[in-house]
C-alpha cells in the first residue's frame, strides 16, 4: 500500500510540474522576433564571444531568430546572419498602443510601460540629478568608459592560461 | 508521513510557481529531494525554472536596471574617490570581464565596468546592471589574481541575480506603473515626470540601504558565493581561491564595511568549502603561478 502510494505521489508531482512548467514557458515559435536590450552589441560568426563580428546591433533592433545553440541565438538582421548571446536580447513583445502613447492607465501593463520607455528613463535620471547635485555622475561616466579592447582581453585570457 | 511530505511538496511547488516565488519552490524541491520524491537533477532543473519565472515577473527592463545602477554608483562616488591608477584599473577590468563573460548573464544593457575606490575600507559593491566597485583595502587583502577573480565573481553573481533590484518593493513598482501608465498619453510633461523622479529616488534609497546598511540576505550571499565558484571555474581560475580569501578575512578579524554588509564570513567559508569538497584538493597550477606573478607586479597586495 505504502509503495503504491509513493509511486502514485511521485507520478502526481512530476505530472503536475510538467503542466505548470509548460503553462509558464510555452515553447517559442520557430521564427520569433528578438529585441536587443543591450546598448549595443555585435552579431558574431560563431556562437562565442570571440567570434568575428558580422554586424553591429543597437538597443531596440529587431532580430529574426533562425536557431539556437546553448545560450546563443542564431539570428538574421538586415540580411546578415550571425550569433548573439541570449542575455543581450529579449523575447517580450512591445505593445503598439503603449508605443504610440495611446494606451490608458488601466490598459497599460507593467511590461508595456517599461518597454515603451515610460518608466525609469534618461529624462527621469536628468530630474534626479537636478534634485541631487551632490551625486558624482561624472565619475560614473568615467567608470563606464573603462573598457577592455577585445584583442587585449583575449591576450589576457591566453597569457593567464584561462578559458575564453 | 511520506504521504504528508509528498502533499507538502506538491502544495509548495504549486504555490511557489503560481506566486512566482522561487524561495517557496525551493523549499518544496528541498523537501521533495529529502523525502526521495525528486532526484537532485530534477530539483536543480525545477529551481532553475523557478528562478527564471521570478525574474520574468519583475517589471523591469535592462535599461531601467541600468539607470538605477548608475544612480547607485553616483551615490557611492559622491562619497568615495576613484583610485587614480590606470594600470590597476585596467587589470581589475580584465579579470572582471573574464569572469563576467563566464557568468550566466554576460551581457547587460550598459555592460560590466569595474573600478577601485580609494579607501582602506574592506568592501565591494555591485550596482545593478554591472558597475562593480571594489575598495583598495579589499584588493590589498588579496594575495593573488585568482582571489581577486573570486571577489569580483561574487559581485558579478549579485548582478546576475539582480539582488540590488530585489530590494525595491513590489509596492514601489506598482506606483511606478501607475505613474508611468497615467503619463503614457501625455508623453512626459510635468506632473508624471516629477512623481517618477520621486519614485526613482525612493528606489535608489531602497537599493543603497541594502548595499550599505542592511546587507543582502544570507541566502543571497550564499547564492553569490556559489555563483562565484561556478564562474571562476568556468573561466579557468582556481575556485579554491575564494575560500582562501574568506579564510583570511575571517582570521583577520577586520571590522568594517565588508563584514557589516557581508555578514557571517565563517558560515560563508563553511558553505564554500563544502561546495568545493567533492572536487578534492585543487593544486596551484603553473598558469596560476603565472597569474600570481602578474598580480604581484602591480603591488596591489599589502
Amino acid at each position: 500500500m505504502g509503495t503504491s502510494l509513493t509511486g502514485w505521489h511521485r507520478l502526481l508531482i512530476k505530472a503536475g510540474l510538467l503542466v505548470l512548467v509548460l503553462a509558464l514557458f510555452p515553447a517559442p515559435a520557430s521564427a520569433q522576433t528578438l529585441r536587443v536590450v543591450k546598448d549595443q552589441d555585435c552579431l558574431r560568426d560563431q556562437a562565442q564571444f570571440f567570434g568575428q563580428p558580422v554586424a553591429l546591433v543597437k538597443q531596440g533592433d529587431q532580430l529574426k531568430q533562425l536557431g539556437m545553440k546553448g545560450d546563443w541565438y542564431q539570428v538574421e538582421f538586415q540580411g546578415k546572419q550571425g550569433w548573439i548571446h541570449q542575455s543581450a536580447v529579449s523575447t517580450r513583445k512591445v505593445s503598439l498602443s503603449a508605443l504610440r502613447g495611446t494606451g490608458t492607465a488601466q490598459a497599460a501593463t507593467a511590461d508595456e510601460v517599461a518597454l515603451a520607455g515610460k518608466g525609469f528613463t534618461p529624462e527621469v535620471e536628468a530630474g534626479y540629478r537636478e534634485k541631487n547635485p551632490n551625486l558624482n555622475y561624472a565619475a560614473v561616466d568615467r567608470v563606464e568608459s573603462f573598457q577592455v579592447p577585445e584583442a587585449q582581453l583575449r591576450k589576457f585570457i591566453t597569457e593567464g592560461g584561462l578559458r575564453p | 508521513m511520506t504521504r504528508e511530505l509528498a502533499s507538502l511538496t506538491v502544495i509548495l511547488l504549486a504555490l511557489g510557481l503560481i506566486m512566482s516565488c522561487a524561495e517557496v519552490v525551493k523549499m518544496g524541491t528541498s523537501i521533495g529531494e529529502a523525502s526521495g520524491y525528486l532526484s537532485s537533477t530534477e530539483k536543480a532543473s525545477i529551481d532553475k525554472v523557478a528562478d527564471k519565472t521570478e525574474r520574468a515577473a519583475r517589471p523591469i527592463t535592462d535599461s531601467e536596471e541600468y539607470y538605477i545602477g548608475r544612480a547607485v554608483a553616483a551615490r557611492f562616488l559622491g562619497q568615495y574617490r576613484l583610485m587614480d591608477d590606470p594600470q590597476a584599473t585596467l587589470y581589475i577590468n580584465e579579470i572582471g570581464q573574464t569572469v563576467a563573460q563566464a557568468s550566466d548573464r554576460p551581457r547587460t544593457h550598459g555592460g560590466y565596468h569595474f573600478a577601485i575606490l580609494d579607501t582602506e575600507d574592506i568592501n565591494a559593491f555591485a550596482c545593478p546592471g554591472g558597475i562593480i566597485l571594489v575598495t583598495r583595502g579589499m584588493l590589498k587583502m588579496a594575495k593573488n589574481e585568482d582571489e581577486v577573480a573570486g571577489i569580483l565573481a561574487h559581485e558579478v553573481g549579485h548582478v546576475n541575480h539582480q539582488d540590488g533590484i530585489a530590494s525595491i518593493s513590489q509596492a514601489r513598482w506598482g506606483e511606478v506603473l501607475a505613474a508611468a501608465g497615467t503619463g503614457a498619453a501625455q508623453s512626459f510633461a510635468g506632473v508624471e515626470l516629477g512623481s517618477l523622479v520621486s519614485l526613482f529616488e525612493d528606489a535608489i534609497n531602497d537599493v543603497f540601504k541594502t548595499l550599505v546598511v542592511n546587507g543582502y540576505s544570507r541566502v543571497q550571499e550564499s547564492q553569490a558565493d556559489q555563483a562565484a565558484l561556478r564562474y571562476t571555474r568556468r573561466a579557468g581560475y582556481n575556485p579554491q581561491a575564494l575560500a582562501d580569501f574568506l579564510a583570511r578575512l575571517e582570521e583577520s578579524g577586520v571590522r568594517g564595511g565588508f563584514r557589516t554588509t557581508h555578514p557571517g564570513t565563517a558560515e560563508r567559508l563553511q558553505e564554500v568549502k563544502a561546495a568545493l569538497a567533492p572536487s578534492g584538493p585543487m593544486p596551484v597550477s603553473a598558469a596560476q603561478k603565472q597569474r600570481t606573478a602578474r598580480f604581484q607586479a602591480l603591488k596591489l597586495s599589502g
